[in-house]
């Protein structure tokens, strides 16, 4: 870019440059912060909770019974299916307590091993009390904690 | 800071000379408004671009998905329906734009030596400017889509000879259906953008390479009329060529190309963007409902820009149908591509080439015409 002598050309051309400048920002802002919002909502959508009703055959007691559930989940513009396992457990007869089978460390299922009396997860030997506490690492966060609604006799899981 | 930034990568690159090349190269005198429509469909193709990779974050394109993620993205995805409404609105815009832009060249003479290449290259980009829409119309897979589509593909088919392939091809199939949608799909999104990005690329650089036209101006009329070859090969031919004057003052004497003509492209651009954003906040992207091949009530109509074309079908006698879905379109279609190598008359001015010019206004009305009577005709 050329310098010039005349001090109102220069003022002139500095102005245009700014201008200039400002104006592309403007344009990338228009088209970047819409997409940019939206690229990131789309990541940040929170998984919706579903309240599903479940039956245990055998009477609970302080030790976790492992629970098949099934249930219609809202998974972006789709009803899907899910299937998974959580444990319940009513210690002391007082209330039903649901914890998820979800290994805390990475994901893996943990099982309950009456023998042991606790959880293993059979992917990185995480072990978990049956409170779903943590007696073995490499896990550091307990077990989650479903919430439960009790209904007479049905019990609900928010999973 | 930014100095050493900027010698570190200049040192790395070489990259220095060729910007302030490009930045600061002389444009011709009188450089107008009029020269900022390219930079303006630029703007519109990042901005389609940009939209349409976020769009894809979410959409499905299966005939099963299609058309629920659409409406998901629309009225459930954060700022979805905004997104959607500036990539659909964005697309009549780019198609006005780039019309218009192609138009200034027409007029101004633009297109001849030693520029006919590019303006090959506009042509080109042209076509695939409309089949970027009439594979994008597809896509929300609502009945609108549907049905305009396959009138589309059946009106491809009816074409003689190369009619029936060249349907089959972008059905993926003997109908519309699963394969279309795929088909269009991957056209859209990973063929179309990576060749237009490519031919714009070419298009910016003759641009740079053989300058901007400077506004024609008259010639006297005993210079009219193809210049003549002397001798023969190809040296002869450009120096015939090079006979077409172009403006008195055809060396480049206005104002360097940044930043005074940056400054308006900018103005230009974002004022497109401007209406682009309005009409995506006013008016929601139509939803005619999932595609129902079964509907037999759905009067299938195509986007605005692809109203002359079907207007036209309904004057043509059924014998002569191929007369108006191929003929016309091939001859329209080459004669603008070989116009630089048909009015190879000296003169670039619109009164210097009165059939070239009339031709092109008698066209332009005539399409026009049909637009809009297309679009009051239920």
């Amino acid at each position: 870019m050329n310098k010039m002598d005349n001090t109102n050309s220069v003022t002139r051309r500095r102005f245009m440059d700014r201008a200039t400048k400002g104006l592309g920002l403007a344009i990338a802002a228009i088209i970047g912060l819409p997409a940019l919002g939206l690229g990131i909502a789309s990541a940040t959508g929170g998984a919706l909770k579903t309240l599903v009703k479940v039956s245990s055959q055998t009477r609970l007691g302080p030790e976790p019974v492992a629970v098949p559930i099934s249930y219609v989940a809202k998974d972006a513009w789709r009803d899907s299916r899910q299937q998974g396992v959580i444990y319940l457990r009513q210690p002391g007869g007082g209330k039903v307590e649901a914890l998820s089978a979800r290994c805390t460390h990475l994901g893996c299922t943990v099982h309950w091993v009456a023998a042991e009396n606790r959880f293993q997860c059979p992917c990185h030997g995480s072990q978990f009390a049956a409170d779903g506490s943590v007696l073995h690492g490499p896990a550091e966060r307990p077990l989650e904690r479903l919430p439960v609604e009790q209904r007479g006799t049905d019990v609900y899981v928010k999973v | 800071m930014k100095k050493r930034v900027g010698h570190y990568l200049d040192e790395r690159t070489g990259l220095k000379p060729v910007v302030r090349y490009i930045l600061d190269r002389r444009l011709p005198a009188g450089i107008s408004w009029l020269h900022t429509f390219g930079s303006a469909s630029l703007t519109l193709f990042i901005l389609m671009v940009v939209t349409g990779m976020v769009l894809a974050l979410n959409y499905a394109p299966s005939i099963a998905d299609a058309h629920a993620s659409t409406a998901y993205i629309q009225r459930q995805v954060p700022l979805g329906g905004f997104v959607l409404g500036l990539h659909f609105w964005g697309a009549s815009a780019m198609v006005v734009l780039v019309t218009v832009h192609m138009l200034r060249v027409f007029f101004m003479g633009a297109y001849k030596f030693p520029r006919e290449l590019n303006w090959m290259i506009g042509v080109v980009i042209f076509g695939l400017v409309l089949l970027f829409a009439f594979t994008g119309y597809l896509l929300p897979w609502d009945n609108t889509a549907f049905f305009a589509t396959r009138v589309g593909i059946n009106i491809v088919g009816s074409v003689p000879l190369l009619g029936v392939a060249l349907a089959a091809l972008l059905n993926g199939g003997p109908d519309i259906g699963a394969d279309t949608l795929t088909h269009f799909y991957a056209i859209h999104v990973l063929f179309l953008p990576s060749i237009v990005g490519l031919l714009i690329a070419g298009h910016l650089y003759l641009v740079v390479r053989n300058g901007i036209a400077p506004l024609p101006g008259r010639v006297a009329a005993h210079l009219r009329g193809r210049p003549r070859v002397l001798g023969d090969g190809p040296g002869a031919m450009r120096a015939a060529d090079a006979q077409i004057p172009e403006h008195p003052d055809a060396a480049h004497t206005g104002d360097s190309f940044y930043p005074r003509h940056v400054l308006m492209d900018a103005v230009v651009s974002l004022l497109v963007l401007l209406v682009v954003v309005g009409l995506a906040l006013l008016f929601a992207v139509p939803d005619s409902g999932n595609a129902n091949p079964a509907n037999s009530s759905f009067v299938p109509r195509p986007a605005w820009y692809f109203l002359a074309p079907f207007q036209l079908l309904k004057y043509v006698p059924g014998p002569l149908e191929a007369l108006a879905t191929a003929f016309l379109p091939a001859v329209a279609g080459l004669t603008l591509l070989l116009l630089p190598f048909i009015d190879r008359r000296r003169g670039r001015h619109p009164f210097d080439r009165p059939l070239v010019t009339s031709i092109g206004i008698a066209s332009l009305a005539a399409i026009v015409a049909l637009t809009l009577i297309g679009a009051v005709s239920r």
